[in-house]
């Protein structure tokens, strides 16, 4: 029996003073073994033991500790960890409560994504056959990134310069961090319901390999190879590569290399519009001039009198189409017309006239159209006919051929 | 997308009027065709210029940020780049 003098304590004034104890006596202190029995609760907080060869300590890392992991801890790896010692009073059991957690070495994080790849290259997610083409000039380009940060405003920048025909949708994600690679995979699964942009560029500026690491995290290659928008990855610099690089339908080396391989540059597109101009002319010319010879070489009426009536017709169509094309091309087509012009002044020369002087004359129906095939009337139709001095109505009497 | 709207038809696509351009120059280029022909080439090519000028004219950039409603739908709203240091 203890006597009179002696203080008697409950149990859990006895676990609250030994708490005590530990909690002043013991440091902040690094720990290092390796984790079992990890459960990770869905509160947030994980649950584990540290043991090596000669014992072991229970573990509790809470939320917000947890939340700067970019692995869960799994059994069997060897660890370092930031700890406070303290007394789980409940049990009466002491405990390690982790601040920080490294996974000892990088290999972790190295075999974690050639794990990760490997799985998903057997499930066919980088199969070249899937890749889809990125359309080629774009009205509108959803980002996939941090609205802070150099990232965004570069690919900006150079896509206001090169392609400035085009709105660019951001969808802000955080790019680092657990649970950062379940909101870029939401963010991508958002767009293709939104649907109103035709591609996507996913991606954040360069970093450590923990920093890039939500983009080798399976929602993100599944997010990407799921997508109906085709997508770009843009993730780090160009030494860096990513699952979600191998799953895109394009990588780009950087943000910016991305933003260049999105779009056009406008002035090249310009240009070449323009060639395609000078080069149809000149086809047209040099066709032009090759029938206006073989004309002249053949010296039929009936070709020259279909030439020329094209001519004019085509003249006439020409001054259509330029006065609705207005003033930005009225000068090719104006072009045109005068060589048109030129064209059918020669013709004039050895053309219709001179055939009708020499006893020819043209025969058009009602509209107006030249005749060149009987088949083309009947009996009763009335024609005009034109000599090389005045014209008369006629009347069909018979066809034949 | 408003200056350009009267000699545009609706479902103008850049791209497709490039590869007929692309079609309608070389068809030409080969000679293979006959002067009628070439002529309504030239036209439908200078038409399809036409268009696609017009097209390179509507400077439009925008930067928009994505939304989701309380109902679940998606609507697109102006964003003003926030100026900060610049860190990656």
């Amino acid at each position: 029996m203890p006597d009179d003098k002696q203080i008697i304590l409950s149990v859990s004034q006895l676990n609250a003073q030994v708490r005590r104890v530990l909690e002043s006596f013991i440091p902040r202190l690094w720990v290092k073994g390796e984790v079992s029995n990890m459960t990770a609760h869905s509160s947030g907080h994980l649950y584990f033991s540290l043991k090596d060869n000669g014992g072991q300590v229970r573990c509790v890392m809470f939320k917000a500790a947890a939340q700067s992991l970019l692995l869960l801890p799994q059994d069997g790896m060897q660890c370092l960890a930031l700890a406070d010692v303290t007394l789980y009073e409940r049990a009466g059991q002491y405990q390690l409560n982790i601040q920080q957690l490294q996974i000892a070495g990088q290999g972790e994080l190295a075999l974690a994504f050639e794990r990760l790849k490997n799985k998903l290259f057997q499930e066919g997610l980088f199969d070249p056959e899937h890749k889809r083409p990125i359309p080629k000039y774009p009205t509108a380009i959803g980002l996939v990134t941090s609205p802070t940060g150099a990232v965004l405003r570069d690919i900006i920048k150079v896509i206001k310069r090169r392609w400035p025909l085009c709105q660019l949708i951001l969808n802000p994600v955080p790019v680092q961090g657990l649970g950062a690679g379940d909101k870029i995979a939401q963010a991508i699964e958002q767009f293709n319901r939104f649907g109103r942009v035709q591609f996507l560029i996913v991606g954040r500026g360069g970093g450590s390999a923990e920093d890039l690491w939500a983009f080798n995290e399976e929602a993100v290659a599944r997010a990407i190879y799921e997508s109906k928008l085709p997508v770009i990855s843009a993730v780090g610099h160009e030494v860096d590569f990513t699952i979600a690089d191998f799953v895109a339908d394009l990588r780009a080396p950087t943000p910016s290399a991305a933003a260049e391989l999105a779009v056009p540059d406008l002035a090249e597109v310009r240009s070449g519009l323009s060639d395609f101009g000078v080069r149809m002319k000149n086809a047209l010319l040099w066709l032009a001039s090759r029938y206006e010879q073989r004309l002249k070489a053949a010296g039929r009426s009936y070709g020259m009198m279909r030439l020329a009536d094209l001519v004019e017709q085509k003249s006439q169509q020409l001054a259509r189409t330029q006065k609705q094309l207005g003033a930005v091309m009225s000068w090719q087509v104006g072009l045109l017309k005068t060589r048109l012009d030129g064209l059918s002044l020669s013709l004039a020369a050895l053309g219709p006239g001179s055939v009708l002087a020499r006893g020819y004359s043209i025969c058009r129906d009602q509209q107006g159209r030249v005749i060149k095939d009987s088949k083309t009337i009947k009996p009763e139709d009335s024609l005009t006919a034109e000599f090389s001095r005045g014209w008369a109505k006629t009347t069909v009497k018979e066809t034949g051929r | 997308m408003k200056a350009a709207k009267k000699n545009q038809p609706k479902d103008f696509k850049l791209e497709t009027a490039l590869k007929r351009l692309e079609q309608i120059v070389e068809k030409l280029e080969s000679g293979e065709v006959e002067i009628d022909q070439a002529l309504g080439l030239y036209q439908e090519g200078m038409e399809l210029m036409g268009q696609a000028k017009a097209s390179l004219n509507e400077v439009n950039f925008k930067i928009k940020k994505l939304t989701l409603t309380g109902q679940g739908e998606f609507k697109t709203e102006a964003m003003k780049l926030e100026e900060g240091p610049n860190e990656q």
